[in-house]
């Protein structure tokens, strides 16, 4: 009820005023054959007898309590983005950016749970809120074209979220939908989180294996990472992601070479007999793979052999190049792809037979082998275990931070407070006033002129 | 005479409407959220702030207030001073309140001014304190409190008291260093500035909140300190806001104070000052309806 009256108030004085004006001017244009100045001089005898101060006042009263109330059930509030991407209409991962987003159901209800809000649900909310850009631009002409970076979220109270103040929940909801937009969009550091139970009990050069990938999958991660920001600095450690980066690979060329080189030199295995035999049948396919690129590569050297002669050497294409210039491009022809294939063939050849040379060191050291320095082995995958966890620690600290950063500057929202509406809404009250008043003492002269004649 | 006596009553009741609505608007209480971003806190930490209660009630034993705080679900409750008021002192008030409040959540309590003056006869000026038996540590006023039961019957409620002293709160897996100031400027040293130094200077990886009842002598001496946020209270929201312009006066900054509620950034200092949920003595909050901060770190 009071929602109703609040909400249609403004329209309400404006009829209310608009009518006493009309009614007055009409029995004034009735009257207006007595002149002008008659009425004038009438105006003047009896405007100071008139006592409707207390009723301008009880409106001007009732405008500065409702008024200021309609602005709980009216406000709206902009959100910024501001990352490189937005611009594009992505989102910071390259995704489409989805304006409903802003109203989907998980930012609704984390807004509900967040202000611990009764009564009211995800749909009450929806209903009453609502998303537009800034700058509405459209796909007819390239002119018209826009992508907008500000969104505009405008609410206006339904019965069921009246009793909840607009400016509070746009605050609510903008805040939800920021948390939503970190958590999906934000760096996702779990991969830093070393977890080395898989590679428990597994063989001295597995576990190199192992590191050197863990190693890697670090030193990786942070150079991507260094590509969207290379000069971000840790404020605790001090660290970049390049510099964490650097770490990692350091790790990798020293310490698990190091243990690399001295599991071989020492030929040692947690059961020799085993891996020997599990290279051994590696080997066999690995030479099977080594024939069969040997065999693929004397092929496409055989077609080339026969079909040179018979195919196109060269073919050049017109073409224009970025800058509109036009020359002529030679393209790939039969030989060539020939050619690519061979050279690919070799190379896989050469790269087999590597592996399958390896595998006969490693089986060479292994083999009559006792064992016994299998202490310092351990020793080293501890210290390399060890080392890594604090890069990985480093790096996940220095993800985290500039996580924490980048949510502050993804995007802003400012919701439109009551408060900084105030200069608007004393005018507003003001021009009501003065438009009652003014509409209120056209009706009481001009009736009070009627009353005299009488 | 009958146009005078239009205007007596006409103003009679306009003043009666304004009266009235000050009422009414000081009866309840708005929430107002902020959010902050820090590396150090993995999951989302709410913390709930309660300023300058002096000894008001909203609901019978305070249950509206108790009730929101409940349903917000806070990880933390700070509360930045003034919980009574310096004259007449209601301590049971502040011990049922500190109680109910610690069944929700963690209570940290740092004294404002009021306290202050109520636990140890004056509020902890230089004056006052240069020339009072402190014993040897400067930083410690436990001598000088005039019922230490008090102190007690408030540390029985499970809330932690901080007077120039410092706790850790784990939360969610995240360190939370809550710091406690209640001096003013003037005390600042050599009364709480070792204090704040250690605070500063121990555990830079916890996340560190700094309640100080009153915002003045942090941005006098501290602005640029390694303390991601301060929490203060204490000017009311300038007791008399005016739309559009902000509060009307404060007791240390006098008219139009800066700090009088919100949110501020300076030299590195996140300072969060709340417009309180009470006031004490006349004139009485206008436009300026008491609010409950909720902040939730990310």
């Amino acid at each position: 009820m009071l929602f109703q009256v609040i909400d249609n108030y403004r329209l309400a004085l404006t009829g209310v005023s608009l009518l006493l004006a009309a009614c007055g001017l009409l029995v004034l244009l009735n009257r207006s054959r007595q002149g002008l100045r008659t009425l004038l001089a009438e105006y003047r005898a009896v405007r100071r007898s008139w006592s409707l101060g207390p009723l301008v006042l009880a409106v001007f009263l009732l405008n500065c309590f409702l008024l200021p109330a309609s602005l709980r059930l009216h406000t709206s509030a902009e959100i910024t983005l501001h990352y490189s991407l937005a611009s594009q209409g992505l989102n910071p991962n390259g995704t489409r950016f989805n304006q409903a987003d802003i109203l989907s159901a998980q930012v609704l209800e984390g807004a509900i749970e967040k202000g611990a809000l009764e009564g009211i649900t995800a749909q009450d909310l929806k209903n009453a809120i609502q998303v537009r850009p800034v700058v509405q631009g459209n796909s007819y002409s390239e002119d018209a074209y826009f992508i907008s970076t500000q969104f505009v979220v405008q609410y206006d109270a339904s019965s069921e979220t009246a009793s909840q103040d607009g400016e509070k929940l746009l605050t609510l909801v903008t805040q939800a939908y920021k948390d939503w937009f970190v958590k999906s969009y934000s760096a996702n550091s779990s991969i830093l989180r070393l977890d080395f139970s898989s590679a428990e009990g597994a063989d001295y050069l597995d576990s190199c294996l192992f590191l050197a990938q863990t190693a890697q999958s670090i030193g990786e991660y942070m150079r991507s990472m260094s590509g969207e920001e290379p000069a971000f600095r840790s404020s605790a450690s001090g660290e970049t992601f390049q510099s964490v980066s650097a770490l990692a690979y350091e790790v990798e060329e020293t310490l698990v070479e190091r243990l690399e080189a001295y599991v071989l030199e020492e030929g040692i295995s947690r059961d020799p007999g085993q891996y020997v035999n599990r290279l051994e049948v590696a080997n066999v396919f690995m030479r099977f793979n080594a024939q069969k690129a040997a065999a693929s590569n004397e092929n496409m050297l055989e077609a080339i052999t026969m079909y040179e002669d018979d195919m196109a050497r060269i073919v050049l294409v017109p073409t224009y190049d970025t800058n509109n210039q036009f020359y002529m491009s030679q393209t790939r022809i039969g030989v060539d792809d020939f050619a690519a294939n061979a050279n690919h063939y070799a190379d896989e050849k050469i790269a087999v037979q590597e592996k399958i040379a390896y595998n006969d060191h490693v089986i060479g050291q292994l083999s009559g082998r006792s064992g016994g320095a299998e202490d310092k082995a351990e020793a080293l995958i501890g210290q390399i275990r060890r080392e890594l966890t604090r890069i990985a620690g480093l790096a996940e600290e220095l993800v985290k931070e500039y996580n924490a950063r980048q949510a502050n500057r993804y995007m802003t929202a400012v919701v439109s407070s009551a408060e900084a509406q105030a200069m608007k809404l004393a005018a507003e009250i003001a021009a009501r006033t003065v438009l009652f008043a003014a509409g209120l003492r056209l009706c009481w002269f001009s009736l009070a002129g009627g009353r005299k004649r009488r | 005479m009958k146009r005078i006596l239009t205007g007596i009553i006409s103003a009679g009741i306009t003043i009666g409407v304004i009266a009235a609505w000050i009422i009414w608007s000081n009866s309840s209480f708005e929430e107002t959220f902020y959010a902050m971003e820090s590396y150090k806190i993995e999951e989302t930490v709410r913390v709930i702030v309660l300023a300058d209660l002096h000894q008001r009630s909203f609901g019978p034993g305070n249950e509206t207030l108790l009730g929101r705080v409940r349903a917000l679900r806070p990880d933390l409750l700070l509360i930045a001073g003034d919980l009574v008021n310096k004259g007449d002192p209601d301590w049971d008030y502040a011990v049922d309140l500190c109680r109910e409040l610690a069944e929700i959540a963690p209570v940290y309590y740092a004294m404002g001014n009021h306290e202050n003056e109520a636990l140890y006869g004056q509020d902890l000026n230089k004056k006052f304190l240069d020339g009072a038996a402190l014993g040897e540590d400067p930083e410690d006023f436990s001598p000088l409190l005039l019922n230490p039961r008090v102190w007690e019957d408030l540390e029985g409620t499970g809330a932690i008291l901080l007077q120039n002293e410092a706790a850790t709160a784990e939360v969610k897996g995240a360190a939370i260093r809550i710091g406690g100031l209640s001096t003013n400027a003037s005390s600042f040293w050599p009364h709480s500035g070792q204090f704040v130094t250690r605070f500063v200077e121990e555990d830079p990886e916890s996340f560190k909140i700094l309640i100080s009842h009153r915002p003045e002598p942090v941005m006098e001496y501290i602005p640029d300190a390694a303390i991601d946020l301060t929490v203060s209270g204490h000017n009311h929201g300038g007791v008399i806001r005016i739309p559009g312009v902000g509060g009307l006066f404060s007791g240390a900054e006098g008219l139009f104070p800066v700090y009088d509620g919100g949110w501020y950034e300076r030299e590195g200092m996140s300072l969060l000052i709340s417009r309180g949920l009470g006031s004490h003595g006349l004139p009485p909050r206008v436009f300026n309806q008491p609010e409950l901060v909720i902040l939730d770190i990310n």
